[in-house]
């Protein structure tokens, strides 16, 4: 096949191509074209003298799931022409100012599945005779980098100094993102590395970075990398590094409320939050959750605060035995364990100290995992999301009016009866019987699964928390009588989460609520 | 508008999610609820096994997948009012929404001499259709046959009948098992049979039956009291929750004899359907219930065979046997605390 000229239309395997692009390249030639089907191409001749080709199918085929690429040949031609074609429809070529712009923790997860990807081809005893940025396209949609062309493959036979022609591109690619211009080689480069004062001036002081840089300057240093898992490693701890975990603040408010009959205040809420820093990895941990008693004065309040306290208990043992990996990996169902624990240590009370204890509360528990969120409730106080400006409350109330709903029975005619209904709840904790964990709800049924990520996984994987969000818990004594409107336009009013629980309790208050009021307000930073 | 078949389909379905979403199981596949709790519970897996007496007739659930088997004579089902005493099924294959209207309970089942069911209303709060038609509360029994549909408010069942499983193969079965028991013993009901797991009482000494607690020594009573010699902690999610930590004592009367004691103050004891508030004397094939959790109580004397339970009053204090003095509760306790005391000294 003749070499293609620009904007000519070329046809390979069926497919046309127009070719955008072209590149010599010591004896080969190869171009980049779009492909009339919306693919990308890349194309180039073999040499007639060359096994290149037989290498070119031993790693590329091996390899096809890591590697984003699809190898494919022209049986029909005398000279095989190979092409590798991304099975992606945003490509596009490399973009200096693009690049230059990436977040931090895309620019790493890019460099790391790159580096996975050149990882393999070594494995199988080959290498790129170095890497160049003329070789890659880009996804534009995310953070990925597509190796599309491999001229120069060469068989590594163990030699280091080819391994490391591979991993210098990555100290290139490294450089330019963090110093904001063009890599000025690799021995200007070993020099910087031994000048704190122009490495601090260049922006290349960073942790993570700088480790990188120093292995993938010379085959022949000290930290140098003899392999392309060092330099995976060197970029996981540089992900820990520019990894923003998310962190948590928490407002409360509670008060006995403006209702002249209300002369306690039988709700009850609490939280804990257990941040940690391990080897530059920040985790946060949490639970919170609100309880509003039932029964006589002293009997509603002794129970609500009881459950708080059983709850933190439960939690800090949750986190103490199981840890944080395994409480990210089923927030609800850790969240339910802790409700059904609450239950059963409220009825301990109630069996061995029965006087003292004959009320019941309803409980609302969320826990926070790293960034997944699960729920564990019974009763009628409510948990609820402010996300893009919309509330989502996240638990069904457990009452005979939402029971009769579900029963698809029709809402009672007599308004006393509907305000019965609604007062009067079908599931909480009691200190006379625990409650079955089945009856322990999670996040309700109408919940959006897309909450939780792409799959249905609320009930154990639970929702996955994003900087900005707020979470608001809260008794029926604020979300009885405020609009999620309402709610919506506080939180958005305030910066910090206590003055946002402060102006929530005023504004019920001030609504002449029949009841104890309590929320508590989570922060996601 | 689904087509029927497509609503069937659909409401499988809607219960199937609802299922796994709630499902205790997952639960305690994850989580270690012992460590949560900060104290071990004693759970019997023989507690949750399958049935030992097979069932002599179902109930299969119109829209769902579920089953409800009949595994005894006589079955009271329905949802539990304390006030009406023990129901032989709690219907936990039901979500709230399902089992909200069902009378408490709602109807009483029983298989007699000539294999033929019956079925008697025991609630007027909720309506009974057998069949598309609508039975009045009490009056006759109505006779009741494989294929029927039998609706408890919205709930629709269709009635099989295990033809395999007749009463007097099912008597057999049951003597049988009792015959084998050569100590005086409880043996847990479940669904109107006997379904496996038993406290034995080969000794002459006091037994205690509840549920695994703390020693807390904020609670007082919990450090005192002696460990127990039945741990119900084991039973289902919707059983255990009736037992009390210590539910009852089994005190033994005469030396044959036994009698049963409440202990706990905001759990109920029934004998015989009938709440008990005192230590009362037992007779071999009483049935006692810890809430709505039956046991049946069993003693192979000689002299007096043994039988299913019958509904009677229980003997209030008029007998003249030697050491039956009427115990108040309270002596009780203080006598069960004295035994831990001088076990553990």
């Amino acid at each position: 096949m003749p070499t293609p000229k620009m904007g000519e239309t070329v046809s390979l395997g069926g497919r046309t191509c127009t070719i955008e692009r072209r590149w010599e390249c010591r004896t080969l030639q190869y171009a980049f074209g779009r492909s009339n089907s919306g693919g990308a191409a890349a194309l180039w001749q073999t040499p007639p003298e060359s096994s290149w080709q037989v290498f070119a199918a031993r790693a590329f085929t091996r390899h096809i799931q890591r590697a984003p690429t699809l190898l494919v040949s022209d049986a029909e031609s005398s000279r095989a022409i190979v092409s590798l074609k991304p099975p992606l429809e945003d490509i596009a070529l490399w973009d200096d100012a693009a690049w230059r712009r990436l977040p931090w923790i895309d620019v790493v997860d890019a460099l790391l599945e790159l580096a996975h990807t050149l990882q393999d081809i070594h494995d199988v005893g080959v290498g790129f005779d170095g890497l160049s940025r003329q070789h890659l396209l880009r996804d534009t949609r995310h953070a990925r980098f597509v190796l599309a062309a491999a001229p120069s493959l060469i068989e590594l036979d163990g030699d280091v100094e080819l391994i490391w022609r591979d991993l210098k591109f990555f100290a290139e690619l490294l450089y330019e993102r963090a110093a904001q211009r063009a890599f000025p080689g690799v021995h200007k480069l070993a020099e910087l590395l031994q000048d704190r004062g122009q490495l601090v001036q260049l922006n290349l002081l960073i942790p993570g970075v700088v480790q990188i840089l120093a292995g993938c300057v010379t085959p022949f240093g000290k930290m140098a990398y003899l392999s392309t898992q060092e330099l995976i490693d060197g970029l996981r701890h540089l992900r820990l590094e520019v990894d923003e975990p998310l962190r948590l603040t928490v407002g409360t408010h509670s008060t006995m409320g403006g209702a002249i009959s209300r002369r306690n205040n039988q709700d009850s809420c609490g939280h804990m939050l257990i941040d940690t820093v391990a080897g530059s990895r920040a985790s946060t941990m949490g639970f919170f959750c609100v309880a509003d008693g039932i029964g006589g004065i002293e009997d509603g309040e002794r129970a609500s605060s009881l459950a708080v306290g059983f709850a933190g208990e439960a939690f800090a043992r949750a986190w103490a035995h199981h840890g944080a990996q395994e409480l990210m990996g089923a927030p609800t169902l850790f969240a339910r364990g802790i409700a059904k624990t609450v239950s059963q240590r409220l009825t301990v009370e109630g069996e061995f100290a029965p006087a003292l204890n004959r009320g019941g509360t309803t409980f609302s528990g969320m826990l926070f995992a790293h960034d997944r969120v699960g729920i564990g409730h019974a009763g009628d106080s409510r948990i609820g999301l402010v996300r893009d400006g919309q509330l989502t409350w996240l638990t069904e109330d457990h009452t005979l009016a939402h029971l009769l709903e579900r029963a698809g029975a029709p809402s009672s005619e007599d308004l006393e009866q509907r305000e019965l209904h609604n007062r009067t709840l079908s599931r909480f904790l009691s200190t006379r019987m625990e409650i079955e964990l089945e009856r322990i709800g999670g996040f309700g049924s109408h919940v959006p699964h897309t909450l939780s990520l792409t799959e249905d996984r609320l009930h154990d994987l639970g929702l996955l928390a994003m900087r900005g969000d707020a979470f608001l818990l809260t008794s029926d004594g604020i979300h009885g009588v405020l609009l999620e409107e309402e709610l919506v336009e506080l939180v958005h009013a305030y910066d910090n989460p206590q003055s946002a629980a402060d102006a929530i309790g005023r504004a019920a208050l001030h609504a002449l609520a029949k009841d104890n009021l309590t929320v508590l307000v989570v922060y996601v930073r | 508008m689904l087509h029927p078949s497509e609503e069937e389909a659909e409401a499988r379905r809607l219960r199937d999610e609802e299922r796994q979403r709630q499902s205790a199981r997952s639960v305690e596949g994850v989580v270690d609820l012992d460590v949560l709790r900060g104290w071990g519970e004693v759970r019997d897996a023989s507690l949750r096994s399958e049935h030992i007496l097979p069932a002599m007739a179902r109930l299969v659930l119109l829209h769902g997948q579920e089953e409800i088997g009949l595994h005894g004579p006589k079955l009271v089902l329905g949802r539990l009012n304390a006030q009406f005493g023990p129901v032989d099924t709690l219907m936990s294959e039901l979500f709230d929404h399902e089992r909200y209207r069902i009378g408490a309970p709602h109807v009483h089942l029983s298989i007699d001499e000539r294999e033929e069911w019956s079925l008697r209303v025991l609630t007027a709060d909720s309506p009974t259709h057998l069949n598309d038609l609508l039975l009045p509360l009490g009056g006759r029994p109505h006779k009741i046959k494989s294929g029927d549909i039998l609706r408890l408010d919205t709930n629709a069942f269709r009635f099989e009948v295990c033809e395999e499983i007749s009463l007097s193969r099912w008597t057999n079965a049951f003597q049988d098992i009792l015959t084998t028991e050569r100590r005086p013993a409880l043996l847990l009901k479940r669904d109107g049979g006997l379904c496996g797991p038993r406290l034995g009482m080969s000794q002459r000494k006091l037994y205690t039956v509840g549920r695994s607690f703390p020693r807390l020594r904020r609670l007082p009573h919990t450090m005192s009291a002696p460990p127990l010699d039945w741990d119900l902690s084991g039973l289902f999610e919707h059983e255990r929750k009736h037992v009390a930590y210590r539910h009852i004592a089994l005190r033994p009367l005469n030396d044959q004899d036994w009698a049963v004691a409440p202990l706990s103050r905001r759990h109920r004891v029934f004998v015989n359907r009938v709440e008990i508030s005192e230590v009362t004397p037992l007779e071999p094939g009483d049935e006692i219930g810890l809430n709505t959790i039956l046991l049946h109580y069993h003693n192979p004397r000689a002299d007096q065979p043994s039988s299913t339970h019958t509904i009677r009053l229980p003997i209030a204090s008029d007998w003249s046997q030697e050491d039956t003095k009427s115990i108040d509760r309270e002596d009780l306790d203080r006598e069960l605390e004295h035994d831990a005391n001088t076990e553990d000294g």
